[in-house]
């Protein structure tokens, strides 16, 4: 997009030209005013300068490399040049040169050189010495000499645009900057374009990825208002200048190596290669071209990371590389195909870099390449989200390859499992109030998505675990549930798990320590109690966990719908109601034998049977058997109103758990959710937080 | 580090010769100065923006350099140390020959700041004649006027006096910063 409207200003800059060249050419051929004016459209790219120079052809009635052959080169240089020569051999080698880019006829390049050198003694006029260093600096990208090209450039600058810059702002201040009288001062903004392209732009398309670091003064000059500051002759947004000012935010940013040019041009290709490769995944899926421009990509970030001299230069490749990894995984799971695809890179070179960023600490951080510490922590922090998002997507990846291929569940789940346990402890080393700077919001969350992924690796996933590792599973199911407890779905993971073990009495024992930190979390507190985002259902869910009854229902009640929940009271109380009623007949018989006469026995149906009301006495051993039933009927009664006590006010509870679902969802899908801040304070809050043990008790 | 310290060193002595046989610049170069001397208007405005332009690009290049040093790329040093060299002499140097430029109440904070940003930049080349010739213009030019607030290093206002103080420290940091400093400080 951003080359595209390049090109546009260059046709625009060309349409502009054609009025000078018309100008110019008054009383000659119109290639000498385009020529003359080639610095207006010299640095499009091929296809268009091609298109341009043909029609420029047409109009002069003459091609461009037949005008050449008639005009200069049946022309015998004479022994003194004057003042037409030095004009007529500066057209040629700007011919020659257009020749060149338009067709990639490195010949046509040698030939502008040999024109150009002709005027290698009368460099005093700019025009000369901006199309010497032009050409020549042309010729060192062809030959792949870098710092040839350095060299040529830093001279044309030094030698043609700084002494521009002051006549042109004078010219600009009279407003005559644009008068065809203003000589070669008027050309500056477009010196700026070609120059910027050149550097960025063409040495990338001929390779060049070294040597070019001297030239960051030149970008940041160019950056600074220079290109894009002239929009009434080149206007802004059909400039290069976007595509700079992203070059330099790269250059001096976080995902820079300390201040390289070569490095952030190298990154920047593979990163253009890698949004190439995602649009075609976006549109052809993991098809041929897909998976070489993926490796293409791959092999760009390569030669990146190969150009960095400090950690901070790797840390930005790997950060960008293991999001081409996790995206990789993600297409393979979600399309069904598993091509492969050779990258050199990987989780655990990327884990390298981060240990060596957080080792360096804030002492030396500054050796790594950083000049701001923000920046020195931001990059780890956008380090470690890959790592921890490429763990999962790929951890992802080989649970649903467990289910696609049933006979190799268990080895995919098991390597489900390491992703998951790798991460868990890269977790557990840093996220300590020393390491926990380096370590984003998002990573605790993460966490607990690792650690819940470790139980389904084993108890959902894989198909024959081991005794150890179902016990791993659960301590891990726990563990999770201690990061982040507002997961519902994880509860009845738990029971299951304890169901598989026949532990399930030990449920409550193992959940407990979960819900009451929730409870107890004065971080959770404050945040309910300043109405920060989510308090409704977090304080829905609180109020929730404080009940043990809740904590059953949550374990337990999962696979019923709550209709049934409440069947289940209802019936309960229609129970309560006939034992009630069967125990007020009890005691009245109780109180008319005493007086009257005792009830004899009850039948099956709890009807009170015997002689009550017929005035007989109850013998001992009836009044016996009377006061034995309504004690255990008053027993019943009692239980029963203590379920009904306890039905009544647990569901309810547990219905308005029911609807804080949706919030585990949330956070995996935004790593800025509010949420993740609560969770880290939440977890530093507690630092007798068992995650350790509990995770990795092997 | 080393040899960069030595030749400021002897940038400093030199600039402590120059004080005691300085020559003063002829008397007809200084009224010459004076009758082109722009006292305002569109002229004025023009050497300003040239001046802010000059010093932002020395700044720039320190940052390119500063880039190179840390990854001690060496190579790449050198290329720049060819470019920055004739920068100086094409530029540089042409834009601050006159006089009146540092006496110029608008101005004359920004010449001071060019010329110790481009101290700078010869300190990290390793420069020891450029440097001790710039240092020895701004002891000399300034004489008498170390309040005048000048940008060193780039992004901080600090007086010319704090400036000196501030090259010696960092360049100068091994040798006696109290006796030379006191014998080299420009006249209040």
């Amino acid at each position: 997009m951003l080359l595209g409207r390049v090109r546009i200003a260059v046709v625009g800059a060309a349409l502009a030209a054609l009025s000078f060249a018309q100008i110019a050419s008054a009383e000659g051929n119109a290639w000498d005013g385009y020529l003359d004016y080639a610095y207006v459209y010299s640095s499009a790219d091929s296809a268009a300068l091609k298109a341009r120079i043909e029609q420029y052809g047409k109009e002069a009635g003459v091609p461009l490399d037949r005008y050449i052959t008639e005009q200069f080169e049946s022309v015998a240089a004479s022994d003194e040049q004057g003042p037409d020569d030095e004009l007529r051999i500066r057209r040629q080698a700007i011919g020659y040169l257009l020749l060149y880019l338009a067709n990639a006829d490195a010949d046509q390049l040698e030939k502008s050189v040999d024109a150009i050198d002709e005027l290698s003694e009368q460099l005093g006029r700019s025009e000369n010495h901006y199309w010497y260093h032009y050409i020549h600096a042309h010729e060192a990208l062809e030959l792949g000499r870098e710092h040839d090209f350095v060299g040529y450039v830093l001279d044309l600058w030094q030698k043609v645009v700084v002494p521009l810059e002051e006549p042109y702002q004078t010219m600009q201040a009279l407003s005559l900057h644009d008068s065809p009288a203003a000589g070669f001062a008027a050309s500056l903004p477009y010196l700026y374009e070609n120059v910027a392209r050149l550097i960025l732009l063409r040495s990338q398309e001929l390779g060049i990825d070294s040597g070019l670091d001297p030239l960051g003064s030149v970008i940041r000059m160019l950056a600074d208002g220079r290109v894009g500051g002239h929009p009434d002759v080149i206007p802004a947004s059909a400039s290069s200048k976007e595509y700079l000012s992203r070059i330099l935010d790269r250059l001096d940013g976080a995902e820079s190596d300390a201040g390289s040019l070569t490095f952030t041009l190298a990154l920047f290709e593979a990163a253009k290669h890698h949004d190439t490769a995602r649009g075609k995944l976006a549109s052809e899926g993991l098809g041929d071209a897909t998976v070489k421009a993926l490796q293409v990509a791959s092999a760009s970030y390569q030669v990146a990371l190969d150009r960095a001299d400090t950690v901070q230069g790797e840390a930005a490749v790997h950060t960008r590389t293991l999001r081409l990894l996790g995206e990789i995984y993600a297409a393979k799971q979600r399309l069904g195909v598993d091509p492969e695809i050779n990258t050199t890179f990987t989780i655990e070179d990327a884990i390298d870099v981060y240990n060596r960023m957080a080792e360096a600490g804030s002492e030396g951080w500054g050796e790594l390449g950083y000049t701001q510490k923000p920046e020195y922590v931001l990059a780890m922090r956008t380090l470690w989200e890959e790592i921890q998002e490429s763990s999962l997507n790929i951890a992802d990846y080989y649970l649903a390859k467990s289910q696609e291929l049933p006979h190799k569940a268990d080895e995919h789940a098991r390597n489900a499992a390491r992703l998951y346990t790798r991460y868990l402890q890269l977790f557990l080393y840093y996220a300590t109030n020393e390491g926990k700077e380096g370590v984003p919001d998002s990573a605790y969350f993460a966490a607990h998505e690792a650690a819940r992924g470790v139980g389904d690796s084993y108890l959902v996933y894989a198909k024959r675990p081991t005794i150890e590792e179902v016990d791993l599973a659960i301590r891990q199911y726990r563990a999770a549930l201690k990061i982040f407890p507002f997961d519902r779905q994880i509860w009845p993971g738990i029971t299951a798990a304890l169901q598989r073990q026949g532990r399930e009495s030990e449920y409550l024992s193992l959940v407990r320590p979960a819900a009451e930190g929730a409870v107890r979390s004065r971080a959770l507190a404050r945040w309910i109690g300043s109405n920060e985002p989510e308090s409704t259902r977090l304080k829905t869910l609180v109020g929730a966990f404080s009940d043990s009854l809740v904590l059953v229902y949550l374990g337990y009640a999962e696979g019923k719908g709550i209709d049934e929940l409440e069947a289940g009271l209802a019936k309960l109380k229609v129970q309560r109601d006939e034992v009630k009623s069967r125990l007020m007949g009890l005691q009245s018989q109780l109180a008319g034998g005493s007086q009257t006469a005792p009830p004899a026995s009850m039948g099956d149906d709890g009807e009170v049977v015997g002689k009550v009301g017929s005035g007989e006495k109850l013998d001992a051993a009836q009044l016996a058997q009377l006061n034995r039933e309504i004690m255990e009927t008053s027993a019943l009664l009692e239980r029963l109103d203590t379920q009904i006590e306890a039905r009544r006010r647990t569901l309810p509870l547990y219905k308005s758990t029911l609807e804080t679902d949706g919030l585990s969802g949330d956070l995996r899908t935004r790593r800025d959710h509010p949420i993740h801040a609560l969770l880290r304070r939440m977890y530093h809050e507690h630092a007798d937080v068992d995650v350790t043990e509990a995770a990795y008790e092997e | 580090m080393t040899s960069t310290r030595h030749f400021l060193a002897l940038a400093f002595a030199g600039a402590l010769a120059g004080c005691a046989s300085y020559e003063p610049v002829p008397l007809e170069d200084i009224e010459l100065a004076r009758v082109h001397k722009p006292l305002g208007g569109e002229t004025l405005a023009e050497k300003h923006r040239e001046m802010q332009r000059t010093r932002d690009d020395i700044v720039r290049h320190l940052r390119t350099l500063d880039s190179m040093v840390r990854r001690d790329d060496d190579d790449g040093i050198v290329v720049f140390k060819s470019f920055f060299y004739g920068y100086m002499d094409d530029h540089v140097e042409k834009l601050l020959a006159k006089d009146w430029t540092s006496h110029h109440p608008e101005l004359a904070g920004l010449d001071a700041s060019i010329r110790f940003n481009a101290i700078e930049v010869l300190a990290k080349l390793d420069s020891p004649h450029r440097a001790e010739a710039l240092i020895d213009d701004v002891k000399l030019r300034y004489r008498g006027r170390g309040n005048l607030m000048v940008d060193y290093p780039a992004g901080r206002r600090v007086n010319l006096t704090k400036a000196l103080e501030l090259v010696e420290e960092e360049y100068w940091r091994d040798d006696d910063p109290n006796e030379r400093l006191n014998a080299d400080m420009p006249e209040e």
